[in-house]
């Protein structure tokens, strides 16, 4: 199971990628499982404010590319001690209200270094990884976002 | 031989262009990011001028703050990407900030 870029229509449901990922650390389990799934949010983060809705987003990646970031980040935070295993999958295409865009899971000796690299993974992959992300809005209008 | 590139446009830059793919092409001898960069604002009708290429403190162009180059599938910095010779065939992606999801 390995870190990258799927576009939407071919991801399996995020069920799918924890049984998926509990088999593929099965053997040399630590004490925790934790998961992130961002998912397309109402509030828009770059239209000002007012009535007007997120109604998608579109993600964007480079074919190859941007799997290749995700797999480095996932093999890094995986050399950090107490981490066993990290697997990032994040979806590419035409998201709606609600949909999941991105999943994080780590396998972790104990909940704490977990959840510390979860953090760590996110704010990683926002940031390092070729990936674009356009808000469309209730009214028609879009922007592509930049953290 | 003129030099024939193609650039790849992403995320804002492809909306903006309205386009994904623009054929390049560069006088022999002048493979330089601000030689294509200037190929690349006259063939998109100048609609990257501002927002993803600007006018650098040399007097030529280059790409907005935020942006990166890619070189062949290679992401480098644009202070690199001006340091590189840009060849016949080269694919040279303009890369706005990444924003993942």
């Amino acid at each position: 199971m390995k870190s990258g870029t799927i576009p939407k229509e071919s991801a399996p449901a995020f069920g799918e990628l924890f049984e998926e990922f509990k088999s593929s650390i099965r053997g040399h389990e630590g004490g925790a499982i934790v998961t992130f799934t961002g998912t397309v949010r109402g509030d828009p983060k770059g239209h000002d404010a007012g009535c007007t809705k997120t109604r998608q987003i579109e993600i964007e990646a480079i074919e190859g590319v941007s799997s290749e970031f995700l797999q480095r980040i996932a093999a890094e935070t995986e050399a950090r001690p107490g981490i066993h295993k990290v697997v990032i999958i994040h979806l590419t295409g035409t998201f709606e209200l609600g949909e999941p865009m991105v999943h994080v899971l780590i396998n972790s000796a104990h909940r704490g270094e977990g959840f510390k690299a979860l953090e760590d993974v996110v704010n990683r992959y926002k940031k390092e990884t070729p990936l674009w992300k356009k808000e469309i809005y209730s009214d028609g209008t879009g922007r592509w976002i930049s953290h | 031989m003129p030099l024939r590139m193609t650039a790849l446009l992403f995320g804002e830059a492809r909306d903006l262009a309205g386009t994904r793919s623009v054929a390049i092409e560069l006088p022999e001898g002048k493979g330089t990011l601000p030689a294509f960069l200037l190929a690349l604002h006259d063939a998109t009708g100048k609609k990257l001028a501002g927002k993803v290429i600007v006018a650098s403190a040399a007097g030529g162009f280059a790409v907005a703050p935020g942006y990166k180059i890619m070189i062949n599938k290679r992401i480098v910095s644009p202070q690199e990407a001006e340091d590189h010779v840009l060849k016949d065939s080269d694919e040279v992606g303009v890369l706005p900030p990444f924003s993942g999801g």
